[in-house]
């Protein structure tokens, strides 16, 4: 009941409590739905087989259609559902004329669903053939094919898969699908053939093969966490029938415990050799080494971020506890009289608010849960993670109630100080503290960077890296919340000569001084937060993808014979490049090894990725200076990576050696299809002929979704090699970790960002009656509605706004200091680019004036209602 | 701690106070010497400034005197820690502030309020209910602050305040937010409570409780003016 009189202090006291529980709660939440998604991600990057489980084994024919059962159909929880096949490789498949080609002969479940049927399919056991082995026999559907003596009726055409890439069906057979370079040509592999159980079984009795290869497949199942991976990977090993130690005792699964929590060791190697390559084919232990390695990592940057949001939980609690002491203050004066000790009302104030504490608790833990289910990385979080989270939660509502008792009972001891005695804390520069703190982290940044991931390793975010940021947002808004205080005073005094609306706001803003800097302070912070992770997230993606496409050259790089045209559409977006690997130049009387590109300057613009970082000239100049001949006879070149001075001598080998004379036309710092991390000289393909050099290996870079450009190159019946593409040069699951824990970052700003919202409204909420009784007085004399809505406006504006404005400013300045220092592959161009989440950044910009514009309005609203004699003797 | 029978229950000798203000130190009490006797109603009147609540203050052990003396029941108060102190204020002493509704919890009912206050001091519960009955308030037992009038909460809060017979009642300005009639009902329970033996001083500048008083001290610009 008490409480209930109370309820402004109650939700401020839940609130405050909430922050802390929510920052230390997210952490085992966040770390699971990382684990769960970095499993699924992995999964994602792999072959289905990959991941899952396969047990291979030869076949007779007779065993053909009475297969072994299905070794995985009691792990169909964690695994999806398994099939079979059973295949035969080059087998001779000849026409009704006679003509003939060779083949694979695959039996599979449920293949005829993942072929794209040209003609047929006829009623009736038989083949399914290519339209390319259709075309080498002059075979049709209801024809007859011999098939190593067998005839068996042809009952359907599909479109041949053999490719470039394959999809996640055929995947196991990429070694049968994909498209060979042998001797420089493009080679398609034998046509697949397919045919059902009772035919392939025929086809092989009749065959001189005594078995055939076949296996079991069963591909991961869906949204498992870590812990259900590794659950898995005993059960499998306990399957293979081998006594594995460390993963299989008695027989039954037994997931190797370590250090406990989030400090296990990842699987070690020896499991990998223990059983998965002897007895299973599975890339899950590496899956569940990589998902643990990046919940490590994620978690050293995720812990100290959420510790340094609990402080700031702590210092919520702190000041709602002396919120609840100020609005009890005539009660514990009262009690103080008749001789109750400090603890003693502390503890009360512990007992009045245990309802709110625990409340707060509890929406911390929802508010995080929630946080982590829609921000997070995968919406699976595993029970263990929940209780881990519940028993922090109870242990931030312990901390938060001993927090209230300690505030309160030095703020009593505070009150009976003897007179004569000050405080001094208050007087000290504490900011130097936090400006010294700063430096010393933007020094520790300056020896970051993020290795490239290589097999089990993935990319970390070092603690320094979020350490900065976060203490250069406190120290730049305590220097500010330092000089709002202090100009808050002189402000107070000039503002006699303003005019109403103004003079009334910095009136205001001077009385309730500790409130409006814990406003302009927690705006700040939120935005600061929220702006900071944003910038870094998408710089970071910008820079990876800019990278990538450096490397690259274009979107796409593939390798067509040399006689095919290409479709309009495809000319139109391409160019040609010619590769020459093997060279060298003459730097400083030495020779260093070089790659040269013979690029056409002509089209080169269209489809190179071109930052206007990379040179202080634009593309298309560069290019007319490439095309130039120069005085000297030299030809014009592009040098990255190395400087030259002058007419410079490179040796192209191909294969005996060319030499040519290069002058570098131009400083660039990058250049599109540098190499890495050998020198790069670019020329002209038409220079090159020119001085009789022999072409280099073509390639052609293609701009484009590579999807799009890979199924247009199909659809025109382009053979074609793909050399690299940036989606698969830049490796998603080693970088995840950079922009999860980024993620995790933003996501406590947003939750920052709205109890700053929920802090507008108890600000006002605590200043009711003070409003309705000043504006009743203001009113009497001669002062509007409307001015006083606009002067509680203006004081909104210029605490929760300007906090806001001021946190994005210096989020953006500490965003503009550490990007140079987080480069996802450090030594290769281009450098870290800065991106601002400029969206971002003028939504909540515009959102504060909102929030202000919206909060003064209802306020005003709710002091036109009140009837001041009615607030006046509730004493609220 | 009982109530003497006959003496002085408070001692002041050369007692000087002073206050930190946000334009330097302001000395409150300059060197006042103040005897109380027991079970009588002691006046400390004076102008609005004259250092009366100061000297409460100091005798409810709220505030530490620069310099000087101060003896409550036999106890000096100045070499007092913080624990004695507050056993001093807890056994020792009621304390009635000026306004009525400082001295009442939120929402508990008039015997409640008697009984918490009687419960701390370890006294029994009945003696708050006798001492209600004594200031007139047998009728109002079940209410609560806000169904209480102003002189009602008054007297509440010396029932409160003389529970479990303290040495020492003191009242600060007990009647200045009351209207006359309320204030009289007021001041007649302080009359009551000295009949039954209470000490009681009562800072005041209302003529009405200053006539009630059974030994003045005036007090002018901190010193003591007439005794």
């Amino acid at each position: 009941m008490l409480l209930a009189r109370h309820l402004g202090v109650a939700i401020t006291v839940a609130g405050a409590c909430a922050v802390l529980t929510a920052s230390l709660a997210a952490v085992p939440l966040f770390l699971s739905s990382v684990g769960t998604a970095s499993v699924a991600l992995q999964a994602a990057e792999r072959c289905p087989r990959d991941t899952g489980a396969t047990r291979a084994t030869s076949v007779r024919a007779d065993e053909v259609e009475r297969p072994a059962p299905d070794p995985f159909a009691s792990l169909s929880g964690a695994l999806g559902t398994s099939g079979w096949w059973v295949r035969l490789q080059l087998v001779t498949l000849t026409g009704t004329d006679g003509a003939s080609t060779q083949i694979s002969l695959i039996a599979r479940d449920d293949a005829d669903d993942h072929v794209d049927v040209l003609e047929g399919p006829a009623a009736g056991p038989g083949i399914w053939i290519t339209d390319r082995a259709a075309a080498a026999t002059g075979l049709a559907v209801g024809d007859e094919a011999t098939i190593s003596g067998t005839t068996v009726p042809v009952v359907a055409v599909y479109r041949d898969l053999s490719g470039n890439v394959v999809d996640d069906y055929w995947c196991s057979h990429a070694d049968l699908l994909l498209i060979e370079v042998l001797n420089g040509d493009l080679r398609r592999p034998p046509p697949m053939t397919l045919a059902d159980r009772g035919t392939f079984a025929a086809v092989m009795a009749g065959s001189t093969q005594e078995s055939a290869t076949s296996a079991w497949e069963a591909p991961l199942g869906p949204d498992l966490t870590v812990a259900e991976t590794e659950d898995l990977l005993a059960s499998l090993a306990c399957r293979s029938g081998s006594e594995v130690v460390s993963w299989c005792a008695d027989g039954q699964p037994r997931v190797p415990r370590r250090a406990g929590g989030l400090s296990r060791e990842p699987v070690a190697a020896q499991d990998d050799e223990d059983f998965v390559r002897r007895y299973l084919r599975s890339s899950l232990p590496f899956v569940v080494d990589r998902a643990r390695a990046i919940q490590s990592s994620v978690g050293g940057g995720t812990w100290p971020v959420a510790g340094f949001a609990g402080l700031a939980g702590l210092a919520l609690v702190a000041a709602s506890a002396t919120l609840w002491f100020d609005r009890r203050r005539r009660e514990i004066t009262l009690f103080t009289v008749r001789g109750i000790s400090p603890g003693a009302i502390g503890l009360k104030a512990v007992l009045e608010l245990s309802i709110a504490l625990l409340a707060g608790a509890a929406a911390g833990l929802g508010l995080s849960y929630a946080l982590v289910a829609w921000l997070g990385p995968s919406t699976v979080i595993e029970a263990s993670a929940v209780r881990r989270a519940a028993i922090a939660a109870l242990l931030a509502a312990l901390v938060a109630a001993a927090t209230v008792a300690g505030v309160v009972t030095l703020r009593l001891r505070g009150d009976h100080a003897r007179p004569g005695r000050r405080l001094p804390w208050t007087l000290v520069p504490w900011e130097l503290g936090l400006a010294w703190a700063t430096v010393v982290s933007h020094r520790r940044l300056g020896d970051w960077g993020i290795p490239v991931g290589r097999g089990a390793e993935v990319s970390k975010v070092d603690v320094w890296g979020l350490l900065f940021p976060v203490l250069f947002l406190i120290t730049a808004i305590a220097v500010v919340s330092r000089v709002f205080a202090l100009a808050l005073r002189p402000l107070r005094r000039t503002s006699r000569r303003w005019p109403t609306v103004p003079y009334l706001a910095i009136r205001r803003l001077a009385r309730h001084r500790a409130a409006a800097l814990g406003l302009v302070a927690a705006a700040a912070m939120a935005a600061g937060v929220l702006g900071y992770a944003a910038t870094m997230n998408r710089s970071l993606a910008a820079t990876l993808d800019s990278k990538a496409e450096t490397f690259v050259g274009s979107d796409v790089a593939v390798r067509i014979p040399a006689d095919r045209a290409l479709p309009p559409t495809l000319e139109a977006a391409s160019t040609e490049v010619e590769i020459h690997n093997r060279a060298w130049m003459e730097v400083d009387g030495d020779r260093e090894t070089v790659a040269v590109r013979a690029i056409d300057p002509a089209t080169f613009g269209r489809a190179a990725s071109w930052d206007p970082s990379f040179a202080a000239d634009s593309l298309d100049d560069v290019l007319v200076r490439l095309s130039t001949p120069t005085d000297d006879g030299s030809i014009p070149a592009v040098v990255v990576g190395a400087e030259v001075d002058g007419p410079t001598e490179v040796g192209i080998l191909r294969p005996t050696t060319s030499r040519i004379t290069v002058t570098a036309t131009e400083e660039v710092r990058a250049f599109p299809g540098m190499s890495r991390p050998r020198p790069t000289v670019f020329v002209a393909a038409a220079r090159l002929d020119e001085a009789g050099v022999p072409a280099g290996d073509p390639e052609l870079w293609v701009r484009g979704r590579p999807e799009a450009i890979r199924d247009e190159l199909l659809d025109a019946g382009i053979a074609f090699e793909e050399v690299r593409a940036v989606e698969e040069v830049a490796d998603g699951s080693a970088f995840v970790t950079v922009s999860w824990t980024f993620g995790f970052l933003q996501s406590l700003g947003i939750s920052a960002g709205v109890l700053v919202v929920g802090g507008v409204a108890v600000h006002l909420d605590a200043r009711r009656r003070s409003r309705v009784l000043g504006y009743t007085f203001l009113r009497r004399m001669g002062l509007s509605a409307r001015q006083h809505r606009r002067a509680l406006q203006l004081e909104l504006v210029a605490s929760v706004a300007v906090g806001c404005w001021i946190g994005l400013a210096v989020s953006f300045a500490a965003s503009s200091i550490a990007h140079a220092e987080i480069d996802p592959v450090p030594g290769f161009r281009p450098d870290p680019l800065h991106r601002p989440a400029a969206g971002l950044m003028v939504a909540l910009a515009a959102g504060a004036l909102v929030v202000a514009w919206v909060a003064a309005r209802v306020a005003q609203r709710r002091t036109d209602r009140d009837d001041p004699v009615e607030v006046f003797r509730g004493g609220t | 701690m009982g109530v003497p029978e006959q003496g002085v229950v408070v001692e002041c000798r050369d007692l000087v106070v002073d206050y930190r203000t946000a334009s330097g130190v302001h000395r409150a009490l300059h060197g006042v010497d103040l005897d109380v006797p027991a079970r009588r109603l002691t006046v400390v009147a004076g102008p609005s400034g004259s250092g009366k609540s100061s000297l409460l203050r100091v005798l409810a052990g709220l505030h530490r005197p620069v310099s000087g003396a101060v003896r409550v029941a036999g106890t000096d108060l100045v070499g007092l820690g913080e624990r004695r102190l507050r056993r001093l204020r807890r056994h020792g002493m009621g304390v009635v502030l000026q306004n009525p509704i400082d001295n009442l919890v939120d929402a508990l009912p008039a015997r409640e309020q008697v009984a918490l206050a009687a419960r701390l001091r370890g006294a029994p519960d009945d003696d708050g209910v006798e001492l209600l009955a004594l200031l007139g308030l047998e009728d109002r037992l079940d209410a609560t602050p806000a169904q209480l009038s102003g002189g009602e909460q008054q007297r509440v809060a010396f029932a409160a305040a003389a529970v479990g017979d303290p040495p020492l009642v003191l009242a600060d300005e007990p009647t200045a937010q009351l209207d006359a009639v309320s204030a009289a009902t007021v001041v007649e329970a302080m009359r009551a409570l000295a009949v039954r033996g209470v000490t009681l001083v009562a800072s005041s500048h209302d003529p009405a409780v200053i006539a009630a008083g059974q030994h003045v001290v005036r007090l002018h610009a901190g010193r003591v003016e007439a005794s």
